[in-house]
């Protein structure tokens, strides 16, 4: 049975309506971003249906992860490891701007179709000239005399296995016939050669299926096996899946549902949304370098590995909430400690987590959630900018438009201040912004920052800033000041005092979740979220507010029906 | 029933119904069609490389601070000035008045070195060198990514991205590639060869490779860098490798080249594909094209290039481990001369992101991101900002390696190779280096440098500075003065004549040049008092 598609219809007639986003700049009345508080909303109004219509969703040429991984289940990992110096002349996946992911990069340029000849040449060098590969890959026949026979009971398997659907007649005749062309040496060279150059390899098409409306096109069986793949796998279909497509199951609500519930709790996806997060909340960051200030600061700590080590007790963390079915708002406020290395232990004042028992609690007041830990506090040097973590709050944890700085900024405005004894970061900071333009800007996002300077620039928690300068002078300490009106919602809210309240404010306005959910959407649908588009991610948000598990906020990523769905572009 | 490839092409393009109705698309166009013809080849072929380099330029360091003969010290500024009024005006002012650039020869810095940066070391060059000062970016844009090579439009994204108001467009090697003035035929190469420390560069690549003078941001997309010298090398040399395609028979890859773009023409006609689906096709069509015409090409271009780089994993902005930048910068000059003398591109750029700081025996390396997020000695960026006695060393000591390591081998790599005519490789080239910004994060007086004449057309071994110091002084930042000189853009036009372009190659506009020229974003406290009725003309006394 088909899904019903009414909605959908009736949803093509909103299809008119359009999304202004806001574009800030902190000229004339400045800090009147988003709405009248300057702290407010990305966008206008969407009107939104119950049930949101499909996303638009151009053709995807395949991310170098998905290529590679595609490859690998075709032919084998041998093969592809056989062809990593070509593999690597193709350019990398890269996040452009704020919020964006590098499954986001849709760049087309010479360097790739180049890297795509060579991998195709080379592969298809190795696979003729290997018996088994070509046995594994056509079938005895192959070995002998690859001819039009043995060609034709192969390739619906080899093409179907690549294309991630089965091929058409015409599709199979073609190979046959260019591949016939060529002595039989060379025969299977050419079969392979053609299908890992073919647009059905290196593009994930959706547009054989029905179409429902004059812009929107229902994905076929195959289609949304290779998007459900591409979600949460970031790579190609299993078996399993072409089974599924091919036989009509996922087609029907419960086959859908039985191989996305198969998917959701395969370790691949965890990967896939680990490196979600990953990305979103800026975890790659350098490590600690080395330097006169860290000198100082460190106190004699062994400082190697321990950036990694904070970086997997944020993952660590996201597993574990993921598996506790909690929500995001759990995250924000989890006091579970997941150092396993003693060195962080040592920071957040508990024992080494082993990895496997019940993870010890943090130390009540000083931290609380994610954002609290080290792996998302370190820098470099030790140092902290309470502009930067402020910005990056307002910014990428409450999806909050920022106005980026004017271009005629006054001479030597991002100028770091210098470290002075008796003057805290907090203070040294706030002294530049004083002044017009900076101040209206900055009041959009500064006070985030001056908040969580209850964190050194090691994660550490502190009452006290250790002054040292950049030669690694000592210049004594100062008191921290954790409060500020952390304007989450606008800026008639009280003052929040530390981290830990910081988060639980956060946590507790929708603003969070709208955020995961918009981030979460903009990475499913590869692309910035406009228009009716939101629709989808307000609904997530709003199950989310309504005490939806991140997991099946993730999950109903796909079971939403606009996952089934293609609208294109006019 | 089977068609032949000829027979099928014709189809494609003449069926009519569905492919007809599609949006106008350059790539189903006959090649013969498609070809610009008339070019002749030129005999010795020009090259160009450009080297960037990023915020935080120590511009003191890269003028001269001491004035020998022909030079004097400037009364405010305090820098070094050279003494010969240019022939030629820059312009006139709003007032009307004329306005000179000055030069001078750099060979009075013979016994010296011409600054901190381009020390003695770089001395054997200095007959090849123009030192420029007063080089400015019209628009009032910050961190960016394009300017030097005439996107000047578009800020980080950081900063807000587009410039409100002002042109985006590809970038000048972009432009230059599509020429057939400086490539006659498709060469065995990229025909821009981008390396780099980190893969996003400061090129933009035209969409729609037929309309590369388009513009807005929809219209191009940013190139990416090789950043293993290995792959780059496979990438770009693989193809006249002996035993590859150079002299054999054609392998049954490259005769399925042709059927592979058939496909693609096929999967543009299917059916629910929007008309930016279909582009995309279109643009792979675009690239297989040219790929094809590489492949066919290089089966007469053997070069024996055995010198295959280990690879590098140079690790991302902040992995400055000083012997791995200094590995990963030797082998990609090297790379360049290798593919220069090899005529696989014509076309190279660098994008120096990381670079080594040698301060009293403390060897260290600094990198730069476009998400600076952190600090600390290792960061460009955040010393950029720091800005004090350390930071200020520290660049001026990586820019001075940035010279005497990057720079100065591939002068003498390219000095070493001699031309048919009995010139260098180096004269018959031209080699830029400049920055993504000035002082401070301003647009003004971008430091540039370049050596190596275009085969003639450049005047070189001197010290050009168009800054015109008869005009106040607006501010002052890090020593650095904001004073009109020249357009930017007037240095892009020249470096498109020097490499055989004609106007109408770059110009959307009869007598504009190219890329955005308009003070946009600048405010009267700003220097902007530029004559535009000559910004379409080259810089004024460059060439011979």
């Amino acid at each position: 049975m088909k899904l019903g598609l009414h909605s959908v219809r009736a949803w093509s007639a909103f299809s008119s309506l359009g999304v202004a986003w806001l574009v800030c700049g902190c000229t004339g009345s400045i800090g009147n971003v988003g709405d009248q508080d300057g702290l407010g909303s990305a966008r206008d109004p969407v009107v939104c249906k119950e049930t949101p219509g499909p996303v638009l969703a151009p053709l995807h040429r395949l991310s170098r992860t998905e290529y590679e991984r595609g490859l690998r289940q075709l032919v084998g990992d041998s093969l592809v490891d056989g062809a990593a110096d070509q593999l690597r002349t193709l350019p990398s996946d890269e996040a452009e701007g704020e919020g964006d992911f590098s499954r986001m990069d849709h760049r087309l340029s010479s360097e790739h179709v180049g890297a795509h000849y060579r991998v195709a040449d080379r592969i298809a060098t190795q696979l003729s000239q290997d018996a088994d590969a070509t046995v594994a890959a056509f079938g005895d026949c192959a070995r002998a005399n690859p001819d039009e026979a043995c060609l034709r009971s192969a390739l619906p398997g080899f093409l179907r296995r690549a294309f991630h659907r089965d091929p058409t007649d015409d599709e199979i005749q073609n190979v046959i016939d260019e591949a016939s062309s060529f002595s039989a040496g060379e025969r299977i060279h050419a079969a392979v050669f053609l299908t890992l150059m073919a647009p059905d390899f290196l593009y994930r098409f959706e547009n054989r299926g029905e179409e429902v409306s004059p812009e929107v096109v229902e994905l076929t069986g195959f289609e949304l096996a290779s998007r459900l793949a591409a979600h949460f796998w970031s790579g190609p279909p299993d078996d399993a899946l072409l089974d599924a497509a091919a036989s009509g199951a996922l087609d029907s609500e419960e086959g859908f549902r039985e191989q996305v519930d198969r998917m959701v709790a395969h370790p691949r996806t965890e990967a896939t949304v680990i490196g979600f997060f990953d990305e979103w909340f800026h975890l790659h960051r350098p490590p600690f370098g080395t330097s006169p200030r860290l000198e100082v600061l460190r106190d004699g700590t062994d400082m190697t590995g321990l950036s990694e080590a904070m970086r997997s007790e944020v993952h660590e963390l996201l597993r574990f909430h993921l598996d506790q079915g909690d929500g995001f708002r759990e995250a924000l406020t989890s006091r579970y400690s997941f150092a396993q290395d003693p060195r962080l232990a040592t920071i957040y004042g508990v024992e080494p987590w082993d990895g496997t028992s019940s993870p010890p609690m943090l130390p009540e007041g000083e931290r609380s959630g994610i954002l609290t830990r080290a792996g998302m506090l370190y820098t470099e040097d030790g140092s902290t900018n309470p502009f930067r973590r402020g910005a990056f709050l307002r910014r990428s944890i409450l999806c909050d438009a920022v106005a980026p700085p004017p271009a005629d900024l006054p001479p030597d405005a991002l100028q770091r201040p210098p470290t002075e004894a008796g003057a805290s970061s907090r203070d040294q900071f706030a002294a530049k912004i004083v002044e017009e333009p900076c101040a209206s800007c900055h009041a959009q996002f500064t006070s985030l920052g001056y908040i969580m300077e209850a964190y050194d620039g090691l994660g550490r928690y502190r009452t006290e800033e250790r002054l040292v300068t950049v030669e690694g002078n000592d210049e004594g300490t100062a008191a921290v000041d954790a409060s500020a009106v952390a304007a989450i919602e606008g800026r008639d809210e009280p003052a929040v005092s530390g981290p830990v309240a910081l988060s639980q404010a956060i946590a507790d306005s929708p603003k969070a979740n709208a955020c995961f959910a918009s981030r979460y959407v903009r990475f499913t649908y590869r692309r910035e979220i406009v228009g009716e588009d939101q629709c989808v991610a307000d609904r997530i948000a709003r199950e989310l507010e309504g005490g939806q598990s991140m997991r099946e906020a993730l999950r109903s990523v796909a079971l939403d029906e606009s996952f089934r769905l293609r609208r294109l572009e006019p | 029933m089977r068609f032949d490839r000829f027979s099928r092409r014709l189809f494609l393009t003449g069926a009519g119904g569905t492919v007809l109705a599609l949006p106008w698309l350059s790539s189903l166009l006959p090649r013969s069609i498609r070809r610009e013809v008339g070019a002749q080849p030129a005999s010795i072929p020009k090259r160009f490389v450009a080297i960037k380099t990023y915020s935080g330029a120590p511009v003191l360091d890269w003028y001269p601070r001491q004035a020998p003969p022909g030079y004097s010290t400037h009364g405010v500024d305090g820098t070094v000035v050279a003494s010969q009024r240019l022939a030629e005006p820059t312009g006139r002012h709003r007032n009307g008045n004329q306005y000179y650039g000055h030069s001078a020869p750099l060979s009075d810095f013979a016994a010296t070195g011409v600054s901190n940066v381009f020390t003695e070391r770089l001395n054997p060059h200095l007959d090849q060198m123009i030192l420029f000062r007063g080089l400015d970016f019209m628009p009032g844009i910050n961190h960016n990514h394009g300017g030097y090579l005439g996107n000047l439009g578009l800020n980080t994204d950081g900063l807000g991205g587009a410039v409100s108001g002002a042109q985006i467009n590809a970038t000048i090697d972009y432009v230059m590639s599509r020429s057939p003035n400086v490539y006659p035929s498709a060469p065995a190469g990229p025909r821009v060869f981008h390396l780099g420390s980190r893969p996003n560069t400061a090129s933009y690549a035209p969409r729609d490779l037929n309309n590369v003078l388009a513009v807005g941001l929809g219209s191009i997309e940013r190139a990416q860098a090789y950043v293993d010298p290995r792959a780059a090398f496979d990438a770009a040399l693989s193809l006249v490798m002996p035993g590859q395609m150079a002299g054999g028979e054609p392998g049954v890859s490259t005769r399925l080249i042709d059927r592979v773009i058939d496909d693609y023409r096929a999967a543009m006609g299917g059916p629910h594909l929007s008309a930016a689906d279909r582009m995309t096709l279109d643009r792979h069509v675009t690239h297989l094209v040219e790929l094809e015409d590489r492949v066919n090409g290089a089966a007469a271009r053997a070069c024996d290039a055995s010198s295959r780089p280990q690879a590098i994993d140079s690790g991302r902005e902040f992995s400055v481990d000083p012997a791995t930048i200094t590995s990963l910068f030797d082998n990609f000059v090297d790379l360049i001369a290798l593919a220069f003398s090899c005529d696989v591109t014509r076309i190279v750029t660098l994008d120096v992101t990381k670079m080594v700081v040698e301060d009293g025996g403390n060897t260290f390396g600094l990198g730069d991101s476009e998400d600076a997020t952190s600090s600390g000695r290792s960061n460009w960026h955040f010393q950029a900002h720091e800005w004090d006695a350390n930071a200020q060393r520290w660049l001026g000591q990586g820019a001075r390696w940035v010279a005497e390591r990057v720079v100065l081998r591939l002068l003498d790599r390219l000095a070493e190779i001699t031309e048919t005519d009995g010139e260098s490789l180096l004269h018959h080239s031209l080699v830029m280096w400049s920055n993504e910004l000035s002082f401070n994060h301003l647009a003004y007086s971008i430091p540039t440098a370049t050596w190596g004449s275009a085969g003639g057309f450049l005047r070189t071994g001197r010290f050009i500075d168009y800054i015109d110091h008869q005009q106040p002084i607006r501010f002052r930042q890090h020593e650095g003065s904001a004073i009109e000189g020249v357009q930017f853009n007037r240095w892009l036009v020249t470096i498109m004549r020097a490499m055989g372009l004609s106007p109408q190659e770059y110009e959307r506009e009869r007598g504009r040049g190219f890329g955005e020229y308009g003070t946009v974003g600048k405010d009267d406290g700003h220097a902007k008092d530029y004559d535009q009725s000559n910004v379409g003309q080259v810089l004024p006394d460059i060439m011979v």
